[in-house]
């Protein structure tokens, strides 16, 4: 094998790594990888659905009226 | 000097806003004994004084029906705050003001934070906050909670209740004789209620209401209790009925007086909106689930059959042929071991691009969702949802966690957080992974594609009724066997229908987006990997020379025969089924990879297996993500084991039945 397959197998191998670890320790918090909402709820203590039952009543962009 | 200041108020009425406005960073979350459900205790920073402010759950009332109710009541008659701040959400005045009656019932020192001002004048109506403060006798401050508007108004006002509590004023909301005849209900009891530390005529109101809590505290000796009866007999024979519905009428009855005093509205009384004119076909006891389902049809429909799909061939052309041509010739030209090669454009390009290429599909059906969200249809779906659960035993409430669980399954756990009840937190929890979420899409999407090309959108819709479905009758048999008892209710008002905004729309559409994209790039990508060396290589880690020697053939072949009584007993079926445990996505991305190409995918599967497998994995396990989620929020690995295997019996036994049911039925 060259030199330049080495140096895309490495860059694989990084990538896997990285990828398996976080999502790993995301998983132990109880969040998807790619999930930002999870990154809102889980780690802020919002709660998606006070946010959604608002946004249902108030019918309009919560992001003006988050509350809970 | 220290001070304890209590925050009180419905659920989303803005409690937690304000408490993190109040408190700053100085919060720290406290979990009450017995009680799952968070709430807070703060301290309010550069005052001069300790204060103290405590963030109870949000109820409805002081009724003694829900844990959250109890908690918040015990809270405000055992540990007696100096002052209760009382959050009222303006935009739903009449259902707030009747937990702010029951406080003020209360007699201590209250003052009112009149939240979400701006709907209202939004919506063109206005509300007369001095003669509001008249009329209840206690200070009302106008806030924004989200803006921190008003803040220091209502710091500085509480603070100045609890130094002068003598300043509160006693207001009288009821009619003259029913006040008196609590009045001498409250002279009879008032002994016992000092000895308990209760304001004797709060306790003759509960004591009307027959609280259950009160009644097992309360010692009358016969004499009082035989002249308590007579004068509660007295009062509800006067009103005609019990002592709570009484009540309840009283403090309605007072709102209703008030609001006419206080509440300028744009439209006059009777006068129907559009809104109500809209509801009146929408929710119609015969209309509104034919609609419903002509609704959701009409959205996979046009997500499905035609926009979506379209952009959807164009980039599986674009990536399968296009690009992984391009590749592949340009590391062939770099000379590149041909091991690397195939892992690069057989592996990562072909596990990745079977996933991406139904983003366009993701993107049509999350605009159209976002569409009914906001244009205020889904409040409406979930009101007629509410009708159907509660006829089965479960609360309406947990339609909403399940909308969430429409999206992403690990919200949807978290989200059942808003359910008072403690069995139907636990229940919502272990069906919300029924609800198809994002992540399933593309497996739908390639089999009803593969399959059914001519009903696909009609399939797909089939596979979503078939998770609400599932959940209602899984619910139902919890609710009998293991998790017995009455759901809790569920008060929810719709809001008018709005154009929605195109700002909220991209909003929402690019979150979803970006989350399926993300997951696609990270979790897929590293998937595709494993996928192609367990499908490479041997167990001595020779290259397999083909595939039915391969890692995944050997795992495969192992757990296939659990499979193959549901019409998928093939090792690849098996090998993707289990890699959806990582990502759901990651059953297409390794049906990709292992299958190679949609012809053999289709010569693998009839119609029948293939619905059944689509089905298998719309029930099964959720993603680790979500066990995970289920675990923190259920709080045990032993509930947690029973839904993930409950999930997967119950995948296990739909699929069964699906496919030998078929072939009964002569269907392939």
């Amino acid at each position: 094998m060259n030199g330049i397959t080495w140096f895309i197998l490495l860059i694989i191998i990084i990538i896997t790594t990285w990828i398996i670890i976080r999502a790993y320790q995301n998983a132990k918090k109880g969040k998807c990888i790619g999930c930002s909402q999870c990154d809102n709820c889980a780690q802020s203590g919002t709660c998606p659905a006070e946010h959604l039952l608002k946004k249902l009543e108030q019918g309009v962009d919560t992001e003006e009226h988050h509350e809970d | 000097m220290s001070h304890v200041l209590a925050l009180v108020g419905n659920p989303n009425a803005g409690k937690t806003t304000l408490f993190n406005q109040l408190t700053g960073s100085s919060q720290y979350v406290g979990n009450w004994p017995g009680v799952t459900v968070e709430k807070k205790v703060g301290r309010i920073q550069d005052l001069d004084e300790f204060v103290e402010l405590v963030d109870l759950p949000g109820i409805y009332s002081l009724s003694p029906y829900s844990l959250e109710e109890v908690i918040a009541r015990n809270f405000l008659v055992e540990e007696k705050p100096d002052v209760i701040i009382n959050i009222v959400d303006v935009s739903n005045l009449e259902r707030n003001l009747y937990l702010t009656m029951q406080l003020l019932e209360l007699k201590w020192p209250t003052v009112i934070a009149l939240n979400m001002m701006d709907v209202v004048e939004k919506n063109g109506d206005s509300i007369d906050v001095p003669g509001l403060a008249k009329l209840l006798g206690v200070p009302i401050i106008p806030i924004t909670a989200s803006k921190g508007k008003g803040m220091k108004e209502l710091l500085t006002t509480a603070l100045y209740l609890a130094h002068n509590p003598q300043e509160y004023q006693d207001i009288d909301f009821y009619p003259p004789c029913f006040h008196q005849g609590i009045e001498e209900l409250a002279v009879i009891i008032a002994e016992q209620a000092n000895q308990l530390a209760l304001e004797p005529e709060w306790a003759a109101i509960k004591l009307l209401e027959k609280d259950e809590l009160l009644l097992q505290k309360i010692k009358l000796s016969p004499e009082e209790t035989k002249l308590a009866q007579a004068k509660i007999n007295e009062i509800t024979e006067f009103y005609h009925y019990d002592g709570e519905i009484t009540m309840a009428d009283m403090r309605y009855h007072a709102i209703d007086i008030l609001l006419q005093k206080i509440y300028q509205r744009k439209l006059k009384i009777g006068e129907k909106t559009l809104s109500d004119k809209i509801d009146a076909i929408v929710t119609n006891k015969y209309l509104a689930i034919p609609l419903f389902l002509s609704v959701m049809g009409l959205m996979f429909q046009l997500t499905f059959s035609s926009i979506g799909t379209f952009i959807t061939d164009k980039l599986d052309i674009l990536f399968n042929v296009q690009f992984a041509g391009l590749v592949e010739r340009f590391l062939n030209s770099l000379q590149v071991n041909y091991l690397v090669i195939d892992l690069i454009v057989n592996g990562i390009i072909t596990g990745m691009s079977s996933v991406l290429g139904f983003l366009p599909q993701i993107i049509v059906l999350f605009l159209f969702l976002a569409l009914l969200e906001d244009s205020g249809y889904m409040a409406r779906a979930a009101f007629i949802m509410d009708k159907l659960l509660r006829k089965i035993g479960l609360t309406g409430k947990s339609f909403i966690p399940m909308l969430v669980g429409f999206g992403c399954t690990v919200p949807a756990i978290m989200a059942a957080r808003t359910l008072e009840n403690e069995n139907d937190r636990k229940i919502t929890i272990m069906l919300s992974p029924f609800m198809s979420c994002g992540a399933r899409l593309p497996i739908y999407a390639l089999f009803a594609g593969a399959f059914f090309a001519q009903q696909k959108s009609l399939v797909i819709l089939s596979m979503y009724l078939l998770g609400i479905i599932v959940a209602i009758l899984v619910g139902l048999i919890l609710r009998k066997t293991i998790f017995q008892g009455e759901p809790s209710t569920f008060v929810m008002e719709m809001p008018p229908y709005r154009l929605p905004s195109l700002k909220s729309l991209s909003g929402h559409v690019w979150e979803r987006s970006k989350d399926f994209v993300i997951r696609a790039g990270t979790i897929i990508f590293a998937a595709s990997v494993i996928i192609w060396i367990f499908q490479t290589f041997r167990l001595d880690f020779n290259i397999a020379a083909n595939q039915n020697e391969s890692i995944f053939a050997v795992l495969g072949s192992w757990i296939s025969p659990i499979f193959g009584p549901l019409g998928f007993g093939d090792w690849r079926a098996s090998v993707a089924i289990l890699t959806g445990l990582v990502a759901k996505e990651a059953v297409v991305s390794t049906a990709g990879i292992l299958y190679g190409s949609l012809a053999n995918i289709q010569a693998a599967f009839t119609p029948l297996s293939a619905y059944a497998l689509m089905a298998f994995t719309l029930l099964y396990s959720p993603c680790i993500a979500a066990i995970a989620a289920m675990k923190r929020e259920l709080n045990s690995w032993k509930w947690t084991v029973f839904a993930v295997l409950m999930q997967t019996g119950t995948a296990w036994l739909v699929a069964f039945l699906i496919y030998q049911g078929g072939k009964l039925l002569g269907i392939n």
